[in-house]
């Protein structure tokens, strides 16, 4: 079943046209990756699904209910965390929980345990009676990730959870979001840090300038860009009679004679990188280096996006 | 060496002046200033020429009662709107976090000082070059010279220049724009107040009055005093963040009476309990944990209005005969300032209860919960709420006084001792109400909290004062006298200053509260209605009448219980 569906989404900011025609589905316990540059329109989905954005047009469902149609039942089923956290002035974690707690409607007699839940998933009990506001971006953010999961919503939609941490917060983030993964949360995430993204996420979205560019699982989408796989080789005697017979192996696009190595561009789909190290010893190559280019979620994201804005 | 020639330009200023010229709302108060410049200025010019009944040569001579009239509007309106533009030049830049980037150009902080400065005053100059015209027909006129002319001119630039290097100080001081405004009008009150003291000193051990050499050298050295501070604080105040300056003065009080009260053997007269929220959560935030929302600060917000209050009417009845017309005459006037501080506070609570949210970001994160949206604003309006049952008190306590001296004495007017009592209480049920709604139904429509403040205020005197300023103009254009007077009725304050002097007719005081409660319901309504839309977030398709949120009282349908087979919150790893 669809938890989240999009269709030929369209968002306006007076005269910008900030989403346009975007298309998405997620079906429960996914995981699901927005990325794209800033002003891509990101956000603005996100608000949608939010309910924070009236005025919307196309189609945009949680759980089959349509936003604009029955925005409370939508909002009993979602943890909507923003990239920002705002400032709760003499707030203890445990008053803002139990605050939220109660917008909630969750009963008086449930909260204290619940709170304690939540507290203690994202490692946070020992804070539970600190200020707010004195906590440190690192907990901030995953004292919001306790927020969301209050009420235990279906589908969480968290915009920019690591933005602004520091090297170790952002790892504590990303496990807890490996935690909520396992535990069979349907998560819509964006976020710029792309590795990350494609460590967790069993899809993603490219979106730029208001359009989705690319989407699908990792896989689907570099098969997609029929992205061709770089590998640099250093051999003992490179003569251009070499050269002729490494571009002749079948599958290999094109070889470049650079300063200390070749690089070779290959169709991965018709010549494994494993392949082309057996077809060069078989040429009489004696191979001193042989590095395949790594080939990840950054430079799929340079080749689809050209870092326009809507 | 090459000879670099200085390059002259300032980018700073130019750039202020093209935000200003892109904000549509500087046109606004441009405009509102100027409608109202002109508006008393002709009035006066009306005065002259028609009221006196001395059109013609008897005219002239009189231009300075004009002259007068155009410099005192003028300076009205730099002690009212030039901290409002100016307090935001140094502050707004910290709120933005642009302050840095700014240090770090090649512009000195004097140079960013001065330019801020000019790029207000740029905006008031050019309101005084607006009455060049309204100087000129005075001027024909005759009964001034040049001299005396060019004289009144130069106080208004001092003026001007004084109140924008003050705030620009308090800019540069404080770190929100919303501190630096109550902090122009403090100390500029302090400095009056302080000046009154010192002449009043003067006067008592016979020093004489300072001549008018020296006020002018004043008049150059605090504005020199001003830009110097700002320019020191524009880098060791660069980071500050911003404060609450009222929570920050309830909390020395706090730690002051604390010591005080060990000597009375530690009574505690308000013990406030730390409960969590109940099933009001917004509400339990707006009157548990906001600084002004508290039993602990309220009750010292009525003290501060009591104690005097009491204090005043207490020696206004003193004596060995009671003087009615005296007693009266305190009563009526401390009316007036209790309705004018409450009004105020309400306006301003109630204009900064949405802003406020939006300002601080908590508003996206609370409206993304299901709570219904006209219950969330029933719940944004408690700490309102709960001021205006506050100050309720004083102005019971005056109404009392009142009706108690009246009974005492006779007074002629049109309306009896209970007909004043009784729209009295009709004031306080009604207007703070209207007030309340109309300021936040303002705040939810402007996104600065500064904005949303001044601008509920502005609407306030408008709807005030606008009515009179009808009056004042329609005549001219030969409307009939009684619908000019009819005009004045329309004016919320009518009904204030006729019951406190000749007293308003029963069915005066019911017509006019029928209409204005009315107008406060249709507010209210409005505001529970199109909460959502209001706040910013889907509306979702309406579902007939349903319970207001005061009756509701939180109901169900409560939150989803959590499915068998869904993974438990805790996982066992976690764990």
């Amino acid at each position: 079943m669809l938890v989240v569906n999009i269709e030929n989404l369209h968002v306006d900011y007076g005269n910008i046209h900030a989403v346009r025609g975007i298309s998405l589905q997620i079906p429960r316990g996914e995981v699901y990756g927005f990325i794209g540059p800033n002003g891509a329109g990101k956000s603005s989905t996100i608000k949608v699904l939010a309910t924070l954005l009236p005025g919307y047009r196309g189609t945009a469902q949680v759980n089959g209910v349509e936003v604009s149609a029955d925005p409370q039942q939508v909002r009993e089923n979602i943890g909507y965390m923003p990239d920002f956290f705002g400032v709760y002035e003499d707030l203890t974690a445990r008053e803002y929980l139990h605050f939220f707690a109660a917008t909630y409607r969750i009963p008086r007699k449930r909260r204290a345990a619940i709170v304690d839940d939540v507290l203690e998933l994202t490692d946070l009990t020992h804070k539970i009676d600190s200020q707010v506001d004195s906590l440190s971006r690192g907990m901030k953010q995953r004292l919001a990730l306790a927020r969301v999961l209050l009420h235990d919503p279906d589908l969480l939609l968290l915009d920019e959870p690591a933005s602004g941490l520091d090297p170790r917060a952002r790892i504590e983030v990303r496990e807890l979001l490996k935690e909520l993964k396992n535990m069979g949360k349907t998560i819509l995430i964006s976020s710029h840090i792309l590795h990350e993204l494609a460590q967790m996420c069993t899809r993603i979205g490219i979106i730029e300038a208001g359009e989705m560019v690319a989407q699908g699982s990792l896989d689907e989408i570099y098969r997609r860009l029929q992205l061709m796989r770089v590998v640099h080789v250093q051999l003992a005697h490179t003569g251009d009679e070499m050269l002729d017979q490494l571009r002749s192996i079948p599958g290999v696009e094109s070889v470049d004679q650079q300063v200390d190595r070749i690089a070779i561009r290959l169709h991965e789909d018709r010549l494994s990188v494993e392949d082309l190290h057996d077809a060069i010893h078989g040429l009489g190559g004696r191979i001193r280096m042989y590095q395949p280019e790594a080939m990840d979620m950054e430079t799929a994201f340079m080749k689809l996006t050209q870092g326009t804005t809507a | 060496m090459k000879f670099r020639v200085p390059q002259i330009g300032l980018p700073l200023l130019g750039r202020e002046l093209a935000e200003q010229a892109s904000h549509a709302r500087h046109y606004v108060v441009r405009c509102l200033c100027a409608i109202v410049m002109y508006g008393l200025s002709l009035a006066a010019l009306q005065n002259l020429l028609v009221a006196d009944q001395t059109a013609g040569i008897t005219t002239l001579g009189r231009g300075f009662v004009l002259v007068d009239r155009v410099i005192r509007t003028q300076a009205f309106i730099i002690v009212l709107f030039l901290p409002a533009i100016t307090c935001g030049a140094i502050a707004g830049e910290k709120e933005r976090n642009t302050l840095p980037v700014l240090l770090t150009t090649r512009l000195s902080p004097l140079v960013i000082v001065l330019e801020k400065l000019a790029s207000r005053l740029v905006v008031v100059f050019m309101l005084l070059f607006l009455s060049l015209p309204l100087l000129a027909v005075a001027y024909s006129m005759g009964g001034i010279g040049l001299e005396d002319l060019l004289l009144r001119v130069r106080d208004l630039a001092e003026l001007s220049l004084f109140v924008a290097s003050l705030s620009l100080m308090c800019s540069a001081w404080c770190g929100s724009t919303v501190s630096a405004f109550f902090m122009s009008y403090f100390v500029a009150g302090a400095l009056i107040l302080g000046g009154t003291v010192l002449s009043g000193y003067a006067v008592i051990w016979h020093l004489g009055q300072p001549g008018p050499g020296l006020v002018q050298v004043l008049a150059l050295l605090f504005p020199v005093f001003f830009l110097t501070v700002a320019t020191r604080c524009l880098i060791s105040r660069a980071y500050v963040t911003p404060r609450n300056f009222i929570l920050a003065f309830f909390r020395g009080l706090d730690t002051l009476y604390t010591r005080m009260n060990v000597v009375v053997g530690n009574v505690v007269l308000v013990r406030e309990k730390a409960l969590l929220p109940g099933d009001r959560p917004i509400a339990w935030r707006e009157t548990a944990k906001k600084s002004l929302g508290t039993v602990r600060y309220l009750v010292r917000v009525l003290v501060a209005i009591e104690l005097p209050t009491v204090f005043l009417l207490v020696i206004a009845s003193e004596g060995p005969t009671v003087d009615l017309n005296r007693g009266l005459g305190v009563g009526t006037g401390l009316w007036f300032v209790v309705w004018g501080i409450a009004a105020t506070l309400v306006a301003v609570s109630g204009a900064s209860i949405v802003s406020g949210e939006r300002t601080r970001q908590t508003l996206p994160v609370l409206l993304a919960t299901p709570m219904p949206g006209d219950e969330i604003v029933f719940e944004l309006f408690a700490g309102v709420r709960r001021l205006i049952v506050v100050l309720w008190i004083p102005l019971a306590t005056i109404a009392i006084y009142q009706y108690w001296f009246h009974l005492n004495s006779y007074r002629p007017g049109a309306a009896t001792i209970l007909e004043r009592l009784v729209c009295a209480l009709m004031e306080m049920t009604v207007y703070p109400f209207l007030i309340g709604w109309g300021a936040f139904y303002f705040g939810t429509r402007v996104r600065s909290s500064l904005w949303a403040v001044l601008g509920s205020i502005g609407a306030l005197l408008t709807v005030i004062l606008l009515p009179y300023a009808a009056g004042l103009i329609l005549p001219w254009l030969n409307v009939n006298p009684a619908f000019v007077r009819a005009l004045a009725y329309v004016s919320p304050a009518t009904i204030v200053v006729l019951n406190e002097t000749e007293g308003a007719t029963f069915l005066y005081t019911s017509v006019n509260f029928a209409v204005f409660g009315t107008l406060a319901l249709i507010l209210r309504g409005r505001c529970f209605r199109s909460a959502d839309r209001l706040l910013g977030r889907s509306a979702g398709p309406a579902r007939g009448r349903s319970l207001s949120p005061s009756t509701r009282a939180f109901s169900l349908p409560r939150a989803p219980r959590r499915r068998p087979d869904a993974a438990p919150l805790v996982s066992e790893s976690a764990r």
